[in-house]
């Protein structure tokens, strides 16, 4: 199907639900959503066909942070498809509902998010323990713009 | 006994032949495996974070040093996504040596992730054959870039270097040479008696569950989910070849190696097309083309090496975000670069084959033995640094 | 009678008998034996630390045999000498090198291999790395990200001479 079919069919499917959804050439989707819905969107996304969650990206962008997940299928002709979904959150309350019981594929994916940017995916199995970091790392989490590492001045020693 | 007195938690530290560099904390009852918790980031160096702090084009060689064995994949992938924000395409002949590097790269990769099972399950032959058989490939590789394993090849707008003479009989001559491997490979690995007692059987992995869990690469395809990147959204070269993709239906250990054992023939295969079918033409864009100086504009044309203009030391991408997947050795690499105008990416994520394998460990070692872990390890092909990046 | 004599000349039988064969060990024909068979059965503990493992495993495949210095890759840390820090040391891997060292019986030699194991190397502004110079005392250095295994069977050639030239192993008091 082309990509203006597909965008149809998801707004079809979203119809009453509050979803801003737009496509870009060649072959992404992207739809914007508030995170009360979010759960309700995406076991409708998965009841059209798309199976897997590729990529779980958290963004600083300052006041508010944005989750985006990128969400395709393996199977027939939506595997050419990647469905954008971008909520966004209050800086001073990150949470977001977790989407590990839809898609088992964001396990890992929203763990590491966690750990990185600090965001607590309510329902997720895992939060609180340490993934990457060593266990007795204190501190805020490193990918937030705040924690600034050094651009200057490599030290070779003595 | 009472259960907790009979279970037993054994670390499988870093310090291990059969362990990489991970820790694997296992709850064992006897001889049989409970509960197997993989232990990441013993390699983490944060390859995110650096890259908002990097150039563009400095970002090249920090996204390939996570992955070794197979760097080309996220060499592309990242130059695609690249390429998507600044709005161009690369001529079609930098498109076919891409090609043809990217399959190069998946033959030597699929050889490294061979060996390394073989001396796990305890093989030191497979090892050693497997080691010794990359090296043709590896120099081939230096012929053409000129580094053995981190090349660095794939530039914003096409290549870096044209093919040196006589490199397509080279490659042939590799080529026969690796037909002519497969017989001795099989009669003294495969079809061995040890290695299929240790390996079939061990480590299904059942349809729904590898959708499910979202595995990629060949751990997807031995269990009959036809996915490749290549087939499912072309790039490269990919639409102008022919090629099968590869399944096996048991899902065991076994069928993970036959998956790779039988895709370096199709490797084979796409690099005679490629080889056949290469255009002639120019290997750079040409929007970079005319920014080079014209005195080092003759040198480029004489010698085939491609001398960088001096808008790549401040290439600035326009507002947006760009997604770009690539099928590596392991299994599908994704990018997803934010950019805010700037001469660095305001955020970089880079999700590798390994990071989406590793909820395997967890799910195929239920039930299995204390010996079956190394060659259910062995049999995923995973990479620590690059699951850790 | 016979005692007092003995304790008037001889004196401590067993500490005079230890610094005697301190003495002969340190003279030169023995001394060099053993050095000789130290340099030539280096065996390195099957740990890596990062990427850098990769060139290391080819460097001990068919085409750069190393195993023809000696050097063979021992799984058991007490019967190996030498440590490959192999790439990047992140904060976690760190502790492990270290418990690693310590457990290892004298005489013992750590060997750094590549950019990043002197000085970070491309990944130097991380927050997570450690240098190595900082809580190991290392031996031999191998610029390259990664090392050619040419270089990596070069070094071994480089510790071995330093061992045979009698510069690295002090046979102390014991």
């Amino acid at each position: 199907m082309r990509i203006d079919e597909l965008k149809q069919k998801i707004e079809g499917e979203l119809r009453d639900l509050k979803a801003e959804i737009e496509a870009r050439d060649p072959n992404v989707v992207n739809i914007r959503a508030s995170r009360d819905d979010v759960i309700e969107i995406a076991r409708r996304l998965s009841s059209i066909g798309f199976d897997h969650v590729k990529a779980v990206t958290a963004v600083d962008r300052g006041d508010i942070f944005e989750v985006d997940y990128i969400i395709s299928s393996y199977l027939g002709d939506l595997s050419y498809y990647l469905v954008n979904l971008k909520i966004s959150l209050p800086r001073d309350d990150p949470r977001a509902p977790s989407l590990v019981e839809i898609w088992p594929s964001v396990l890992y994916q929203e763990h590491e998010e966690h750990e990185m940017m600090g965001i607590y995916f309510e329902g997720h199995p895992r939060m609180g323990r340490k993934l990457l970091l060593p266990e007795n790392y204190e501190g805020i989490p490193p990918l937030r713009k705040e924690f600034k590492i050094k651009t200057e001045g490599i030290d070779y020693g003595g | 006994m009472e259960a907790e007195e009979r279970e037993l938690e054994l670390l499988i530290g870093p310090q291990h032949p059969a362990s990489g560099h991970m820790r694997l904390i296992a709850k064992i009852d006897g001889d049989v495996v409970t509960e197997l918790r993989p232990d990441i980031g013993y390699v983490h160096r944060s390859v995110e974070k650096i890259a908002e702090t990097k150039k563009f084009l400095q970002i090249i060689p920090l996204v390939e040093r996570p992955s070794l064995p197979d760097t080309t994949a996220n060499n592309l992938a990242y130059v695609m996504a690249l390429e998507k924000l600044l709005g161009i395409e690369p001529p079609p002949r930098a498109r076919y040596l891409r090609t043809l590097l990217a399959e190069i790269t998946r033959i030597h990769s699929h050889l490294y992730g061979l060996g390394i099972h073989g001396v796990m399950i305890g093989s030191s032959t497979a090892y050693m054959w497997c080691f010794g058989d990359r090296e043709p490939f590896l120099q081939l590789a230096q012929e053409l870039t000129g580094a053995r394993l981190t090349y660095s090849y794939i530039i914003p707008g096409g290549v870096r270097r044209d093919m040196p003479k006589g490199f397509a009989d080279k490659v042939e001559k590799v080529l026969r040479y690796m037909e002519g491997r497969m017989k001795d490979y099989f009669d003294i690995y495969f079809n061995n008696p040890v290695t299929r007692a240790r390996l079939e059987g061990v480590g299904v992995l059942k349809r729904e569950d590898a959708i499910r869990l979202g595995a990629v690469g060949p751990n997807l395809r031995a269990s009959n989910v036809p996915y490749d990147v290549r087939k499912a959204e072309p790039y490269a070269a990919y639409p102008d070849v022919e090629f099968d993709v590869i399944t096996e239906k048991a899902g065991d250990s076994f069928a993970r190696v036959m998956v790779r054992v039988r895709e370096i023939g199709e490797s084979i295969k796409i690099i005679r097309q490629v080889l056949k079918r290469i255009p002639d033409g120019p290997i750079l864009h040409e929007n970079y083309e005319k920014l080079i100086p014209p005195k080092l504009k003759e040198q480029y044309k004489s010698t085939g090496i491609v001398k960088f203009p001096s808008l790549f030391a401040n290439l600035k991408a326009p507002e947006g975000e760009a997604i770009a997947r690539v099928e590596g050795g392991r299994g599908e690499v994704v990018f997803h670069i934010i950019s805010d105008g700037k001469t660095s990416p305001y955020r970089l994520r880079m999700v590798t084959p390994s990071f989406r394998n590793v909820v395997l460990f967890e799910h195929l070692t239920k039930g299995a033995r204390v010996a079956d872990i190394p060659a259910i390890y062995g049999s995923l092909d995973y990479f620590p640094p690059e699951a850790d990046r | 009678m016979v005692c007092s004599l003995n304790a008037m000349f001889i004196g401590n039988l067993e500490r005079s008998a230890k610094k005697a064969a301190k003495w002969l060990v340190n003279r030169k024909p023995i001394r060099n034996i053993v050095d000789w068979g130290i340099s030539f059965s280096l065996w390195p503990v099957h740990f890596t630390t990062a990427c850098c493992g990769a060139e290391f495993a080819a460097a001990a495949a068919p085409k750069y045999d190393t195993e023809r210095f000696g050097f063979l890759p021992f799984i058991g840390i007490r019967q190996c000498n030498v440590l490959f820090i192999e790439g990047t040391l992140s904060k976690k891997m760190a502790e492990a090198a270290l418990w690693i060292y310590e457990q290892m019986p004298e005489p013992k030699f750590v060997i750094a291999m590549g950019a990043c194991a002197i000085g970070g190397g491309i990944f130097w502004n991380s927050y997570n790395i450690v240098r190595p110079m900082d809580i190991l005392p290392i031996n031999v250095f191998i610029p390259g990200c990664p090392p050619r295994p040419e270089a990596v069977a070069r070094s071994i050639i480089m510790l071995q001479e330093r061992i045979r030239r009698g510069e690295l192993v002090k046979y102390e008091d014991r």
